[in-house]
């Protein structure tokens, strides 16, 4: 039983009428999740995996995973990919993006699957900066500007990043049936930070065709535009709900310092990396 | 591209203005598009149905710019939009 989702009996995926309306691809290219609209909301396919039927207001949904699949791919299927479309449909600015607890405040860093966001968040906490959410980044406005909220206390990781960042000692959820992430929990050696946090800048990952570390600040569309391709989005033609995203994120982009970063990915490299960021956050700070 | 042709603005299509420039949002592919500010000007005089012989004129009169190198810019960025379904060449 997962809060806010209702599991049904299992099924086989049987073919829906219609194409699907919009699709997410993987790093590789394959379709990782259809969107379907059906007579009571939207449908949400993983191939070969499960089905999530979710009201359009995202007051409710349900789920029925395919013969075979286990509690922890749904639970994982969930947490990562349906809750953040479900919050975003009752009105929730939640975007693609890990967060860390640094300088009194948090820094946020945006970008696609496969740009590092996991595995920096993982990397400042191992080094005593706790992860606020390794995804599903959730924005309050608050009077003094945009808070991060925390969420699930996890960080998913690929094995040779666990070995890295020294991770593979440290307690994992079950494996799940569609990635071979690992989702390391949370403990004293990967500090979570289970309160909301001021967010003092965003960085949006660039795709590390580089040597060297770059910080570049975006304004106007180019921020605007950064941030609205990395915001979770359940139905992408619900024309009033974009035209409502697209004043609160402009709200956002226009507050919050955001920033182009790109880098080598080395792991070696990770603590100048972070050494690096830091400098760029306080500089910004006292800037503000 | 003729000159004196002029373009519509898909339904599937939104903007938003931010600090002089534009973001334009693709509903059918979710993708994103933005403008700088002189992209954001030939983005309005276009949404008010001028054709690109008027878009040319009155930014030449706006525009520390050859006319040349304006009217090659333009015909650049509404290929683009084009090509991104952003606008249609409009169909009398």
């Amino acid at each position: 039983m997962i809060a806010g989702l209702s599991v049904l009996s299992p099924r086989e995926q049987a073919p829906l009428a219609g194409a699907p309306f919009h699709q997410w691809t993987a790093a590789d290219g394959s379709i990782w999740m259809n969107f379907y609209r059906v007579s009571d909301g939207i449908l949400l396919r993983f191939p070969g995996l499960a089905d999530f039927g979710v009201a359009i207001d995202g007051s409710e949904a349900c789920c029925w995973v395919v013969p075979g699949i286990d509690d922890g791919t749904l639970e994982h299927l969930f947490l990562n990919q349906v809750l953040p479309l479900l919050q975003s449909a009752r009105g929730d600015l939640i975007f693609h993006a890990s967060a860390v607890e640094v300088a009194g405040g948090a820094i946020a860093f945006l970008g696609a699957s496969g740009r590092g966001k996991s595995t920096l968040a993982a990397s400042f906490a191992i080094s005593g900066m706790p992860f606020l959410t390794d995804d599903g980044f959730r924005l309050e406005l608050t009077p003094n500007g945009y808070d991060v909220l925390p969420s699930h206390p996890s960080v998913r990781i690929w094995d040779d990043t666990q070995s890295a960042l020294g991770t593979d000692l440290m307690t994992t959820a079950a494996p799940v049936a569609y990635t071979e992430k690992a989702r390391v929990l949370s403990g004293i050696n990967l500090p979570h930070c289970a309160e909301p946090r001021p967010l003092l800048a965003a960085f949006f990952l660039g795709e590390g065709n580089t040597d060297e570390t770059s910080f570049h600040r975006k304004r106007g569309a180019d921020a605007l535009a950064s941030w609205l391709s990395n915001m979770f989005v359940v139905d992408i033609k619900d024309r009033e709900r974009i035209c409502h995203n697209l004043e609160a994120v402009a709200e956002i982009a226009e507050a919050v310092p955001s920033i182009a970063l790109d880098y080598a990915r080395q792991y070696k490299d990770l603590g100048d990396l972070r050494a690096a960021i830091l400098e760029e956050t306080y500089r910004i700070r006292g800037n503000r | 591209m003729m000159l004196n042709g002029t373009f519509d603005i898909p339904i599937h299509v939104v903007s938003r203005e931010v600090e002089g420039e534009l973001v334009l949002l693709d509903l059918e592919s979710g993708i994103y598009f933005a403008l700088d500010s002189v992209g954001a000007r030939i983005w309005a005089l276009i949404s008010d149905g001028a054709s690109l012989e008027t878009v040319r004129d009155t930014m030449l009169a706006e525009f520390n710019v050859e006319a040349e190198t304006l009217e090659r810019d333009i015909r650049t960025l509404m290929n683009e939009l084009e090509r991104r379904k952003l606008v249609e060449a409009h169909k009398s």
